[in-house]
Formats: structure tokens, sequence, C-alpha cells
């Protein structure tokens, strides 16, 4: 069983964003990369295919290189090798470049399983891995908080929905992406985090045959400030609760 | 006429006594050199404990003659001191006889000769005190924390018939000779009384006897020393010579640069050091580490004393176990706070806190098994430089409206201000910050912050194990101070204190490193920080930092500042000082829930309102923090409030005082 997964490097949505001076792109210099979280999942997943099957696992990025932070954080978590698509510094994909930059990559590596985060943290764009199983022609789900590899080539997938589960059969190959409470991923052990360093990871271009950059653009980003309402409840502890909680039931 | 006594009653004997001495040396060494090889299973080499070879050798030497590290006043002393006194001074007139005898030297005449016989007769008499105590406390009182092991009665027979042979001796030689300075032995001049009268031939079996009985006792003595307890003469004395000068103070850095390492920490026994391993064996199970865990006496299922014991048995049968999970469980591991009383009690000086971050650091960056809550920590300081991912521009809101200058815009500061994570987010905490910084302005400092551009200084990542992590922050620490011409640092936390001062050092980063309160001494000293209100009238407690009080004896800076806000000393409370009992919070305690047994917390703070307190000054943000929780737990809001000495000094300080003011500007 081949699995690929694929991974983003993302802002540590602890850190507060740069407006760059054109206001249409974030500064990126001063921020902090890391997997994104429901990447994570996805690659734990993975990773946990190859110690109960013996799936092979591969996880593959497009950008530069805080791209290649993130399928070494991925290596550290017991992924095998890597590719990385790399774009000229600068250039920005949307949700449909993206997914023709994986395009050859994916069919030559031709995977059983595609896993994905359900979407990345930053943008709070899901479109690739959605995307790429159309241009494959595999089935997906997505959202997905339980999975299981079932018989003959097939995954039972769990999804929550509102108010219940779903639970999916489907055939291989397909798409994943995950949800948050699939799993708890690791933190990697050191040994594997410095065997991360030494990981085959490819470089390959972006394939020229499609305009990659055609489609929307963004036209402006604005930092959204929150002012917390702060309230101090005076009086005794059974009153302030009752108010805070009246409080909450009301406003929040 | 010559002051001395016969010597040589059976000089034609000493082919024997040689060939006895010689075999029991023999013993002794080939049981010495058994010991030895097990430290050998061990890593490193004999180098790295031998740097300041003769202040090692003068310590020990003080260590062991006047028993310091033994002299504890939660703990009876005085019957080891007895016996070591003793015992010391058995082997001095030993020697002295030799020196007499063999070489005609005056080392056994004179007045000296008069001293040594009483010093000799009254310390038979304490050793024999001494030994009684032991048996006592052994057998019939019977100390929780004490071991007792199988075979402990054979040291104290031979301890106890020592000078009890000699003193019977003695007694004997006084019934017959006309012994001019008899009373110069008080106590055997009283036994010669019961051999009085006896006839020449039961005489000379009787002492002939006795000689040869004494003189046995003191080739067993020697002979067994490695094959029962009495080995802590042997490696209790090593362990005092090699101690780590720095022990848990600077931990040892690991070098990772071996890429295709698949173990780091302390899986099985050989993984450790040999000093732990002569740790190991040095214990004698005298429980003072126990009696003393905050983790223990809070129910916790830590003993370092028993660690130490599992050890030593792994030790044995040089087990290939792994120790964490089997030898120790995780949770024992988690539970300690390194808060090193268990390291100042230990009569031996065993390193048991680096002891315990070694096992940790097997548990963390080998198999990545640990308390969920320090992932969160440890993905925190990874990625926003703070164990809360709170956001690294928001390390400094604690400054707005306060004028410091960020260093990069300021490199000519006399002063770097390290605040630490604590008190640059927590917002109670942050306040002390603001104290601190207020007090400085006040008495005119030049300094700057770093800002967004410190990060977490490392402690308690290094002391939960995660020491590629603490590398990781310390070069990033070091790489940002690198540019500067920072010559002094002063922080705000205890813990990056100690790391700043002692751990950096060792990875390229050095300073001057002082905590607030003593550069807050220095400017009260200078006559910078006069005082200006009226002290107020609460009764003040001061709580002890272990970071300050155990790891760097400074209890003397916070009081004098207290005394000097105050107009009087503070309130002490039982356990303070260097017996302070720790807050719960170091050793990366501070990242994790506390589940078992009680809340160290609320057992402290408990101490802390039994004084009396109404204000409960600390000097460590952790501290203070730990302590507001178990107030808040205990309902004393509003009756007790904890405070940061700097926040007490800066009220008394700064005009219109600092405490019931809302963030003040300047």
């Amino acid at each position: 069983m081949k699995v690929v997964v694929l991974v983003n490097a993302v802002p540590d949505t602890a850190a507060t964003p740069e407006i760059a001076p054109d206001g249409r792109s974030v500064l990126t210099e001063q921020l902090e990369f890391v997997l994104d979280p429901y990447d994570e999942y996805a690659v734990e997943e993975a990773v946990r295919l190859k110690e109960s099957l013996g799936a092979e696992v591969i996880a593959v990025s497009i950008g530069g290189d805080v791209a290649r932070k993130a399928l070494r954080c991925a290596f550290a978590m017991g992924v095998e090798s890597g590719v990385l698509v790399r774009l000229p510094g600068g250039m920005e994909l949307t949700g449909r470049g993206r997914s023709f930059c994986l395009l050859p990559t994916l069919r030559e590596l031709s995977p059983d399983l595609i896993l994905a985060g359900k979407q990345t943290v930053d943008s709070d764009d899901a479109q690739v891995p959605e995307r790429v199983a159309e241009l494959l022609d595999f089935v997906h789900a997505s959202a997905v908080s339980q999975l299981t590899i079932g018989e003959g080539a097939r995954l039972l997938v769990n999804r929550e929905i509102e108010g219940g589960h779903l639970v999916i059969d489907l055939p291989l190959p397909a798409v994943v992406t995950t949800e948050k409470g699939i799993n708890i991923p690791r933190y990697p052990a050191l040994p594997q985090v410095l065997k991360a360093k030494s990981k085959p990871l490819h470089e390959v271009a972006p394939p020229l045959d499609v305009d990659l950059t055609a489609g929307w653009q963004v036209e402006s980003v604005t930092l959204q400030h929150t002012a917390r309402k702060q309230q101090i409840f005076s009086g005794d502890i059974i009153t302030g609760v009752q108010q805070l909680a009246e409080l909450l039931r009301q406003d929040a | 006429m010559e002051i001395t006594r016969t010597l040589g009653t059976y000089s034609q004997m000493y082919w024997l006594l040689y060939l006895l001495a010689g075999s029991a040396v023999v013993v002794c060494a080939i049981g010495v050199e058994r010991q030895v090889r097990r430290w050998r299973l061990g890593q490193g080499k004999l180098q790295d404990r031998l740097d300041h070879p003769l202040n090692r050798i003068l310590a020990v030497v003080v260590d062991l003659l006047t028993q310091r590290r033994f002299r504890r006043a939660q703990h009876p002393w005085h019957f080891h001191a007895f016996i070591v006194w003793g015992f010391a001074l058995f082997f001095l007139a030993t020697l002295c006889v030799m020196l007499q005898e063999h070489f005609g030297l005056p080392t056994f005449s004179g007045v000296w000769y008069l001293g040594l016989k009483l010093a000799l007769d009254l310390f038979a008499l304490l050793v024999l005190t001494g030994v009684s105590f032991a048996v006592w406390r052994r057998w019939r009182t019977q100390p929780v924390e004490l071991s007792r092991p199988a075979g402990s009665a054979l040291p104290l027979v031979l301890i106890a018939l020592l000078p009890l042979t000699g003193l019977l001796l003695e007694g004997v030689r006084l019934s017959r000779d006309d012994d001019l300075w008899a009373l110069w032995s008080p106590v055997g001049y009283g036994v010669a009384s019961f051999f009085s009268g006896l006839d020449p031939q039961s005489y000379s079996t009787l002492h002939q006897g006795l000689w040869w009985g004494h003189l046995s006792v003191a080739l067993v003595f020697i002979a067994v020393i490695p094959f029962t307890r009495l080995f802590h003469l042997a490696s209790g004395t090593a362990a005092l010579f090699f101690v780590d000068r720095q022990g848990a103070a600077a931990l040892n850095p690991l070098d990772f640069s071996d890429e295709d390492a698949t173990s780091y920490g302390v899986g099985t026994i050989k993984d450790f050091h040999w000093k732990r391993l002569l740790d190991a064996d040095a214990c004698t199970g005298c429980g003072r580490c126990e009696a003393q865990c905050p983790a223990w006496l809070t129910k916790k299922p830590l003993s370092p004393k028993e660690l130490g014991e599992a050890l030593s048995t792994q030790l044995s049968n040089k087990s290939p176990e792994l120790i964490a999970g089997t030898v120790v469980g995780d949770e024992a591991l988690w539970a300690c706070t390194t808060c090193r009383a268990c390291e100042v009690h230990c009569p031996m000086a065993i390193e048991h806190v680096p002891r315990l971050v070694d096992l940790r650091r097997y548990l963390v960056l080998t198999e990545s098994r640990f308390p969920a809550e320090l992932q969160t920590a440890f993905r925190g300081v990874e990625t926003s430089g703070n164990p809360w991912s709170l956001p690294r521009q928001g390390r400094s809101d604690w400054a707005q409206g306060l004028d410091i200058p960020l260093l990069a815009d300021a490199p000519d500061s006399e002063v770097l201000f390290w605040p630490g994570c604590a008190a640059a987010y927590d917002h109670r905490a942050r306040r002390t910050a603001q104290a601190q910084a207020l007090l400085f302005h006040q008495a005119g400092i030049k300094f700057a912050i770093l800002g967004a551009q410190e990060s977490c200084c490392g402690d308690a990542a290094r002391r939960t194990g995660n020491e590629y992590l603490f590398q990781s922050l310390a070069e990033k620490n070091i790489a940002t101070l690198a540019p500067y011409r920072v010559k002094t640092i002063v922080t705000g936390c205890p813990h990056c204190f100690n790391t700043l001062q002692n751990e950096y050092p060792a990875l390229g980063g050095q300073w001057q490193v002082i905590h607030h309160t003593t550069f807050l001494q220095r400017l009260v000293q200078e006559g910078r920080l006069p005082i200006m209100t009226a002290p107020p009238a609460a009764v003040v407690v001061y709580h002890d930092s272990c970071y300050l009080a155990r790891y760097h004896g400074m209890t003397g800076e916070p009081r004098f500042l207290l005394t000097q806000a105050l107009g009087q000393s503070p309130v002490e409370v039982p356990r303070c000082g260097e017996e302070t009992f720790c807050c719960g919070g170091g050793g990366g305690r501070f990242w994790l829930e506390e589940r078992a047994g009680v809340a160290m917390r609320s057992e402290r703070f408990r101490e802390l309102k039994a004084c009396g307190a109404e204000v409960i000054a600390t000097a460590c943000p952790i501290c203070l923090t730990m302590l507001a929780d178990g107030l808040k737990e205990a309902g004393e809001e509003g009756r007790i409030s904890i405070h940061d000495i700097a926040e007490i000094l800066a009220d008394a300080c700064l005009p219109g005082g600092f405490i019931y003011m809302e963030r003040r500007t300047l």
C-alpha cells in the first residue's frame, strides 16, 4: 500500500502577522512556520498505517524553504521520503494552481491513498485535496475523524456531521482529509528528529503545460482587531458566577 | 622521666600481626576493586570529575572532619559524628604508636601522649554511646525513612567491639601497671577497678587475649569494609570527592552530533555516568532525602531514596532492563520539582536531581513518553518561545507605557532586563516585572529589554528532559544577544537567573547575570532607592524560592530588601532559607497538573498562613503564581495577599506607592 500525505507549512497562528506595504499579502519574514495542525493529523494517520500495515508513506508539498521545513517535520514524525514541488520565489498559487502543480507528481507516485488536512489554518482553504481527487478521478471523503482499512482494498471512514456520525465505505484509490480528533499527533522522539535531516527529499519543478497562476487574485488583506471585553464582577462568588453565566448567555 | 607507656609487649609476635594486617588489607583491596569495577560499567571518564583537585581534597577533608553534610537540625547527627571522630582518633593513635615503635619518633610520649590518651578514653565512651543510639534507632524507634536491610548489625557490632576491647585492655593494663598517668584515662581507670587483684598468670592471659582480640576486631573491620554497609566509608568519601561541583545548577549538556544515535538519556543502568553508579552505591539508606522531598511529603509516588536503592540493585544484576517504567514508574519521575531538598540533605552529596533528569531525558528524547500537557508546552516554546503559545509580539506588552527601550534601539544600555516568560505573559506576574522596571527607572538605571526577541530560557524544557529543545532555545538566545555588547543581565525569575548564569556558559553565552533581588539590594545600599513611605503594619512572611535559596544560597538579599521596605524583619516560616519547601512549580512542574496526593502549593500556603501572615512575599514569578493558586483554593482571597519583593519595595520607594495603583506610567 502506498500512501501520499499532502503537507503545508503555515505561519504559527499565535503570531500576529504584519501586512505588506502593498496591502495584498502578509510579511512572512518575521513569522515562524509550522506544519499545518490539520496536516499533522494526516501525517500521524499515515505513519500509523506505515506502522500497522507496512504502508509506504511519501509526503508531498509545494513551495520553497518553509515547505521543506514542513516536509522535515513530517519526516520527524515517521514519513520516510518526500517530494517538494519547488516554486520560484514569490510565486503565489490558488487552490486550482496548487492542485495542477501536484498532479504530475501524484500521477507518477500513483498512491492507493492520499491523506491531507481538511483545510489549511492560515487561509482556511479547503480545496486542494478535493480538486486533486477530481483531477485523478479518485473517490474522496473530507473531514474524517476515524479511518479503518477494510477488506478488499476498501476504506471505512467516520465523519462527524451535525448531531451524528456518518460511516462511509469507499474503494481505493481515494483521497481522505483529516479532522481534529482522528488521532493525537506524536511529539517525535529525538532519534527520528535527527534522522529526518537525512531522509530523501526530492525536488521537482512545477508543470509548464498549465497556467498555474490563472484565476482569482487577492485584492486586499487586513487585520481584524477584536477588543476583548473585560468585566470584573464584584460581590460574593455565587452572584458573580450567576452574573457571568447570564452575560455569557446574552452576549456570547 | 619520659611520659609514655611501654610498647612492644608482644613484639616477638609482630610477624603474625603483619601477616594478619596484610591479609586484611588485601581482602579489603579485593573487595574495593570489585566495587570499582561496578562503577566502571558506566559512561564517561575519570577526568570528568577531577577539576580543581586541591579544592576537592580540601572539601572532603572538611566534610569528613566537621561532618558538615551530616549536621542538619532536622536529623540526629551527633551519634554518627561521635563514631567518626572516635574512629579518626583511633586511627591517629594507632599511627602514633606505630611511628614510635618502629621509627623511634616521639609520637606517643610527652604531653601529646597524655592528651591523646585522654581523648581516646573519652571518645571510646562516646563511640559506644553513638553506637548504642544507632542500635536503638535501628531496632527500637525505627524511623520510617531509614532503610534497614539485612546485615546492618555486623558493622555496628564491629564498631562497638573496637572501643569496648580497647577500654578493657586499658583497664586490665592499669589494674597492674603502676601508671603515674592512669587518671588521664578516667574511663579505663574505672574499668581497672574490676580487675584489681588479678594474679600475674591470669593477667597475662587476659591481657594477651584482649590485645589480640582488639587487634582482630580492627583487622576484621578493615577486611569487611567493602562487603558491608561499612563500605560507605569508601564510597561516601569517593562520592564526596568526585561530586559535580555545579550539579543540578548546571546540568550536563548532551551531545547531539551523532545523528545515528538511537538512544538519548539513560535507558538502562549502564547508560549512567560512572559517578551516578558510585552514587547509587554510596547511599546508606538514611532516608533524609525522602524525609525532605516535597513530592514524597505530599504523597506522590517518588522517593529519591528508593530510586537510588533500586538503581543499586539494577547495578548488582547488571540489568539490561529499561529503568523508566519498570524500575521506577513514570509518575514518580514526573513528580520531581528539582527543588534540591534531597541533595542538600544528603550526607553523601548524591546528585539526585541530575540523575532523575537523566531518566527524564530518556523518556522525552528516546521514547517521546511524557504527560500530555508537556507536549503543549514544548510546542509552545518551540514555535512561540513561551509555553502558552502566546504571540511573540506580546512579549513586551507588560512594558507598555513604561518607557523601556528595546535593546535594538538602545544598544548601549548598561543592563539588559530579562523578565522571563512568566513575568512577560502571566497577568498577575506582569506586575512584578513592572515593579522591577519602575524601580530601575527610579534608581536611574539605563536598561533595555529584548521584547519579542527574547525566548524562553529553556530551564523547564531542560529539567523535563527535553535537552534538545533546551539547547536550541539557548543557542537562539545566545545568537540573539551576540550582536550586542551586553555585559549585565538582570533577571526577574530565579529560573532564568540560574540557567543564564550557570548553564549558558557551556553553550557559549557568558554575561554577568544578576537576580533582581541582588540588583535591588545593590541599588538600595548605594542609596539610589530611598524609602519614601511609612512601612505598612501588615505581617509579612517570605517564602524562599528553591532556585535562590538552595541553588544559590541567596537567602539574605530578599530579607534585606523586605527589612528595608518594611522597617522590620519579615516573619519566618518554619521551613525557611535553605530548608524551604517547594511551591510545586520547579523542574517544569509549572507546566504540569498535580494530580496525585496533596497539592504542594496548598501544603506550602497552609504553612505560610499558619505564621499569621497577611502578606506573603516571593522573589520568583513561578512561586508567586503557584502560591496564588494555593491561596485561591484555600478561599483566602482578600484576607492574605501575595507580592513579589519588588512590588513591596516599589510600594515603599515610588512616589504614590505601587501595589494599590493601577498600572502607572511615568
